[in-house]
């Protein structure tokens, strides 16, 4: 790890007055899962490391009757134990709660979760001069990309969107609340991700000098549920992930306003429109939900080594939609 | 000297004696050893796979705040053949400081081609790994078949199966990285090395001869040690530049790899990929196994196959054709690793057996007890306590065992019968092992006046709980607890000691330790005995006392002790030479079948679970029988029993070093995408150890994970009624395999 | 390496802050590897006592089981190269050093986390618990005394990691069943394979009895 100055500022405040109009020379300290990670690998060489863990303001959880309002300071763990958050938001719970191990969660934050680079093993390789570097090639094109993108979606770089919560959010309507020297301002999920291409960029359309105070998530009465196909039940990333949020919907009721989100099959979270029409107005059934899992894969263009990921989006689809209808998991029999 | 008839202790579960220290973190491994003004170092390698330096500019380097010594060990003009080869070590005072100044060395490089895919290598003609004529890629490795093959094999064939199987190179994965502390005292003259090793004289040895002075300059040692697998036999290239650095310092210097560093040249278990053709007759004895087989030794040379057992354990098949290619690539070299080339060899013979007898409609069971190799009869009259006099018999047996353990008969199924998307299937294999010891192993025990019992030689505990086995053998023979036996191992100047490979660390010690132990009690009696006015033959050991025939007196312990007055007993024991044991038949059968042996088998059963719409395998259960001769330490052996499926498992279902073809770097040296299960993943593990107190101690270290990834290929296939040709068993490639055109039951 | 008992409880002291803000601020860090740095940052609403450390080392207290312990770190120093390098506390096992194997696990304010991906400064002011607190002279906590009872340890490299985690499932829930104990056990791997005795163990912590 390069070393560096580590500043505690105690106020959002503070923390912004140090950060700079570029990435790169001043990074944010969240759990530090991630930064120091890529700083032992010296893809990140910060000079300024500036600790958001002294800012009281991001720890708190507020529960309105409109809207939750969740600290991006808070742990994964702190959110996946939440009651009120557990109740009205299993998806996002869940996913909280499948990240990593008690360890990791114990440390990651929200924000972090959000604003993490992604986890692409040329990215990570610091010999490996990509095109997230000062390079001009996606290695994963012509390498090992069994874990990359299904839907490029016109970028360059092939690597998946690394966070499990991004999903959870867009699927259900959350906005992230901003904050820079000109003030707060709210960007909706939807806006938030963003495939990086180049030198510079991150996962995330967020400037260098803005700082992720809080998400805030509407209470709308949602039908939400998450599924990640991983290999192992201990510590690993999905395969793939499908987050799904809808009105109505179970016992047989029809659903409707589906969103369903897919994480680790393209650079940003994966929004399934077809999927989501295929289902709209429906009752959930095994049929259905199958159904709307195949048309999640439309427009999907593998690369080598990663056709075997359409087959897993449309089984995420379709277990994420009977997880929410309250069907019995077949799949735990 | 027998092993005792009545055994107290032998064969009963006693808890290591170190057990606390270590799982309260008050064990030092080497890693942890922090000497006085100790400076950490760091090697820097090359980060192409095959390339030639330019040149190298350390300047910038040795001005480095911290700095302290460099070390060269490549120059410009020099050719390295795989990424993370070494160019040179650099010291500093702390670990960021040593970072720190690698990190200002300029080095150029001239890269060259290169090859990281066996399939790629196999199809090009050229050398990329350097060493003259004889440095091709391909080299053979292997060329055998019985007489006229081709005209008799396939004659009563009832049932042809050819078809292709294979698994990836994977890593040891040491917990411990390797690395060390060295120190030179301050005439500079005798050095000190705190080694993560398997191989504690050999480790010392190797760097006296390294730096040309006498072996009594060199101490090592090796208290605890956190995995070795049989990456670990010596200082290494890291050993040499830690202690080079040391010396230029004048300073001790930590050299630790990191986890990167560890996966990338910490050593590897080669790959293996064969095409198998296997026929039976109608009776269902396999005729014929015919084997293409190649596999990459990394940079290195050799087989990565056992080659001559192949067919494995089924040598009894009457035509055998074997072919071998070692595919070099530019990788690191591979090292032993847990029964070099016996998982590969099971992988390739048990699940094309199971192919087969799924062709002849045999229950996989029937097709094994049909096939297994007889009883071999002059072993019977000349050796008969030995695994080729008794394979058949222990083979049957286990069978039997871990068919009842596991419910088989009504477990079993037709391969992929089962309704719903999660199947669940049944696999069987069988594995064998040498695992015998020999000497020199010398074991000295001192018995104190005050009680206190001491026994020291040179071995090392690799986490088999050596201490444990020495103190069980030492209180076995003097009546003691294990407890009160103070166990001193991983010190070179303890004298000479077997490296720990081949299992051999248990059977090579034990004897040597109970003739250790039975010499310090005959002197322990000849000592005291003139004091008490008895004669030598009038006093025995019975639990916690001396007892007195004459006096019908049982005097406890201490007393006893306390009658040695100012002067303690010594006594050592060792193997008989080699050439002793050559020349005495009647020392070498002691010696090598009752007091040790060789040669176990073992049969496992996998169950299996798998999600057939994601492709995800769970390993269930897995039912493990082991024969292992006289057991010392049940708990020690039920536990490396256990190990050894656990590292099966892995093998089967999540490891895999991934290379890439263009940068040739390895693109998971890590613990994330190198994958490892934890706890929730592995299956609950029933074991049973045959106990066979006649034949002597006989090593297990190994044969306990041979099996273990063939069995549960073949409960995939009994699961999902096609075979996933390739581990590890990921997800993508099971649902490949379901997603075959000719896909379902063959 | 020092340790000393009589350092402040919480890391930073007032010598360490920065004044930062306004127009322009000047700022000396207060110890060791003084650097001095300026900042312009034109617009920018005052920022006031923004505490600073490094980029020399810095003088930190860490409370290591109970124990008051100092010494000097650069702040990219992780906690668990601080507790090895530095204090020589050397439970915690660097495996990994990535967030993933679990060896270097140590329970911060009760929680166990991953000292290999927390800075050392950033565990100023916590307790820090680490395998070593769970044997007081001979007497061992159940966790550690069941792992030697029933032999879940062999190279025993990941068990310090594995103990704590598990006590920390236990801390926190003392009726936590068998599943619970493992799902706290996510985090952890171990190579030799030691997990068939860890469930034994388990399920004696847990008081469950285990097969017939």
């Amino acid at each position: 790890m390069k070393n560096f100055s580590y500043y505690r500022p105690a106020t959002v405040e503070q923390a912004v007055s140090l950060l700079e109009n570029r990435f790169g020379n001043t990074e944010l300290l969240g759990g530090g899962t991630d930064l120091h990670d890529l700083q032992k690998e010296y893809v990140s060489q910060p000079a300024r490391v500036v600790s958001l863990g002294g800012i009281a303001q991001l720890q708190t959880v507020q529960v309105a009757e409109k809207s939750v309002t969740i600290g991006a300071g808070r742990t994964l763990a702190s959110i996946s134990e939440h009651p009120q958050l557990r109740q009205l938001f299993p998806a996002l719970a869940t996913a909280a709660g499948e990240i990593a191990g008690p360890q990791l969660r114990n440390m990651a934050t929200l924000g972090g979760n959000l604003c993490q680079r992604n986890r692409c093993w040329y990215f990570r390789d610091e010999h490996s001069n990509c095109l997230l570097k000062s390079g001009s090639t996606c290695f994963a094109l012509d390498g090992e990309n069994k874990y990359h993108s299904v839907f490029t979606q016109g970028s360059r770089c092939v690597a998946v969107t690394p966070s499990t919560i991004g999903p959870v959010l867009i699927a259900l309507g959350a906005s992230v609340e901003v904050q820079n020297a000109a003030g707060k301002r709210l960007v909706e999920i939807g806006r938030f991700f963003k495939a990086p291409n180049a030198n510079g960029e991150r996962e995330h359309a967020l400037a260098s000098n803005d700082v992720v105070v809080a998400v805030q998530i509407p209470v709308q009465g949602l039908t939400n549920a998450h599924y990640e196909v991983r290999q192992k039940l201990s510590s690993d990333w999905p395969i793939v992930q499908a987050a799904v949020s809808f009105q109505g919907g179970r016992n047989g009721e029809k659903a409707t306003d589906v969103k369903i989100v897919l994480g680790q099959v393209a650079p940003v979270p994966h929004v399934a429109q077809a999927a989501m029409r295929a289902i709209e107005n429906q009752s959930i059934t095994e049929q259905t939900a199958a159904a709307a899992g195949q048309a999640a894969t439309q427009g999907a263009k593998p690369l080598s080594q990663n056709a075997y990921k359409l087959k897993l989006i449309e089984v995420a689809v379709k277990r994420a939609l009977l997880l929410a209808s309250g069907a019995r998991p077949y799949w735990l029999a | 000297m027998p092993w005792p008839q009545q055994r107290r202790l032998l064969g009963t579960k006693v808890q290591r004696l170190d057990g606390a220290d270590k799982s309260t973190g008050r064990a030092k491994y080497s890693y942890d050893i922090n000497r006085p003004r100790q400076c950490h170092a760091r090697i820097l390698r090359c980060p192409h796979a095959h390339a030639r330096i330019k040149s190298i500019d350390t300047t910038v380097a040795e001005r480095t705040p911290g700095f302290k010594s460099i070390h060269m060990v490549a120059k410009p003009g020099d050719e390295l053949y795989f990424a993370g080869a070494e160019l040179l070590g650099i010291a500093a005072d702390t670990e960021e400081h040593a970072e720190d100044a690698l990190r200002a060395i300029r080095v150029e490089y001239e890269p060259l081609p290169h090859h990281v895919k066996e399939a790629e290598a196999l199809r090009s003609k050229g050398s990329t790994v350097g060493g003259g004529a004889e440095a091709a890629n391909v080299t053979p490795a292997g060329d055998y078949s019985t007489d006229n093959f081709e005209q008799n094999a396939y004659r009563d064939a009832a049932a042809v199966h050819e078809a292709e199987y294979g698994v990836a190179i994977i890593s040891h994965q040491c917990l411990e990285t390797h690395g060390l502390v060295a120190q030179w005292d301050e005439k500079q003259e005798n050095l000190t090395v705190w080694a993560s090793t398997q191989a504690v004289p050999n480790t010392a040895q190797q760097l006296a001869q390294y730096f040309k002075i006498p072996a009594t300059r060199v101490k090592c040692i090796t208290h605890y040690m956190g995995g070795g697998f049989g990456s670990k036999f010596g200082p290494d290239i890291q050993g040499q530049i830690a202690a080079e650095l040391a010396k230029k310092a004048a300073q001790p210097v930590k050299l630790m790899l990191d986890r990167a560093e560890e996966v990338t040249v910490g050593g590897m278990r080669p790959s293996a990929y064969g095409k198998v053709k296997i026929a039976a007759n109608k009776e269902g004895l396999i005729q014929a196994f015919e084997v293409d087989c190649y596999g990459s030794p990394g940079v290195g040379r050799g087989a990565t196959v056992n080659f001559n057992l192949l067919p494995y354990v089924y040598v009894n098949v009457p035509h055998i054709k074997r072919k071998h290619q070692a595919v070099r690539l530019n990788l690191q070299t591979a090292r032993a690793m847990r029964a070099p080339g016996h998982p590969q060899n099971c992988l390739l013979t048990e699940q094309a057996i199971d192919d087969l007898a799924a062709k002849l409609n045999v229950n996989p069971i029937q097709m094994r007890l049909r096939n297994l190799p007889p009883n071999d009869q002059d072993a019977i009259k000349n050796a008969p306590t030995t695994y080729l006099a008794l394979r058949h018999t222990i083979y049957t047996q286990q069978i039997d065992l871990v068919r009842k353990m596991s419910d088989w008969d009504r477990k079993w199924h037709p391969p992929g019968q089962g309704n719903g998307p999660i199947k669940t299937g049944l696999g069987i294999a069988l594995h064998t092992w040498g695992g015998s010891g020999r000497g020199p192993n010398p074991t000295k025990i001192t018995i104190g006046a005050d009680g206190s019992v001491l026994c020291q030689s040179s071995t090392q505990d690799l986490g088999t709980a050596q201490r444990t086995v020495a103190a069980i053998i030492v209180a076995e023979i003097l009546g003691l607890d294990p407890k009160d036996i103070m166990v001193e191992v991983g010190e070179s100047q303890h004298g000479p000691s077997t490296p720990s490979g081949g299992s051999t660390t248990c059977p090579g010690t034990s004897p040597a330790i109970l003739k250790a132990a039975e010499n310090a009690r005959d002197a322990f009696f000849a000592a005291i005995a003139p004091r008490m006015n008895v004669e030598v033959a009038d006093l025995e050991i019975a639990p916690g006392h001396v007892v007195n025939k004459k006096a019908n007196q049982r005097i406890p312990w201490r007393q006893a002790c306390a009658r040695l007055g100012m002067n303690p007993v010594q006594a050592t024991g060792d193997w008989p030479t080699n050439a002793q044991l050559q020349q005495n038949k009647e020392l070498r059968d002691l010696w090598t079948t009752r007091l040790s042996n060789q040669g176990v088998g073992g049969v496992q059963i996998a169950e299996v679970r798998v999600d057939t719409e994601t492709g995800v395998v769970r390993c269930t259960n897995v039912w493990a029988v082991q024969d292992v001769g006289l057991v010392v330490n049940k708990l020690g052996c039920e536990s490396q029993a256990a190990g050894g499926v656990v590292m099966g498992v892995n093998y089967a279902l999540y490891e895999e070093c991934i290379y890439d073809k263009n940068s040739g770097r390895l693109v998971n040296p890590d613990m994330e995408f190198y994958k490892l299960a934890g706890i929730r993943d592995m299956p609950q593990i029933h074991v049973h150890m045959m106990d066979m107190p006649e034949r002597g101690v006989i090593g297990i270290g190994e044969p306990p994970t041979i099996s273990t990834a063939a069995a549960v290929g073949n409960a995939i296939f009994n699961a999902i009624g096609v075979r996933v040709p390739f581990a590890p068993f990921t997800p993508e490639r099971v649902l490949a395999a379901l997603a075959r055109p000719q896909g379902g039951a063959r | 390496m020092s340790s000393s008992k009589d350092s402040p409880k919480s890391g930073l002291s007032r010598r360490d802050f920065l004044r930062a803000g306004g127009a322009a601020a000047t700022s000396v860090t207060g110890l060791a590897g003084a650097t001095l740095e300026t900042q312009a940052q034109p617009g920018q609403p005052p920022a006031s006592h923004i505490p600073v450390l490094g980029p020399g080392p810095a003088k930190i207290s860490l409370n290591v089981n109970g124990r008051e312990m100092s010494t000097a770190v650069e702040p990219r120093v992780t906690l668990l190269d601080a507790l090895r390098n530095y204090l020589d506390v050397t439970g915690c096992k660097r495996v990994c050093d990535r967030g993933t194997c679990g060896a270097c696990t140590v329970m911060l304010e009760g929680k166990p986390v991953y000292s290999c991906s927390m800075l050392a400064v950033e565990a100023q002011g916590k307790a820090i618990r680490t395998a070593e607190s769970l044997v007081d002279g001979g007497k061992l906590d159940p966790v550690p005394e069941k792992f030697v009872q029933f032999d879940a340890q062999q190279c025993g490299f990941c068990t310090p990691g594995f103990v704590v985690a598990m006590r920390a499932v236990l801390d926190r829930n003392p009726k936590a069943t068998p599943e619970d104990v493992e799902q706290g056990l996510q985090g952890n791997i171990c190579r030799c394979g030691t997990y068939e005795q860890m469930r034994d163990a388990i399920y004696s912590l847990c008081n469950r009895p285990r097969r017939s």
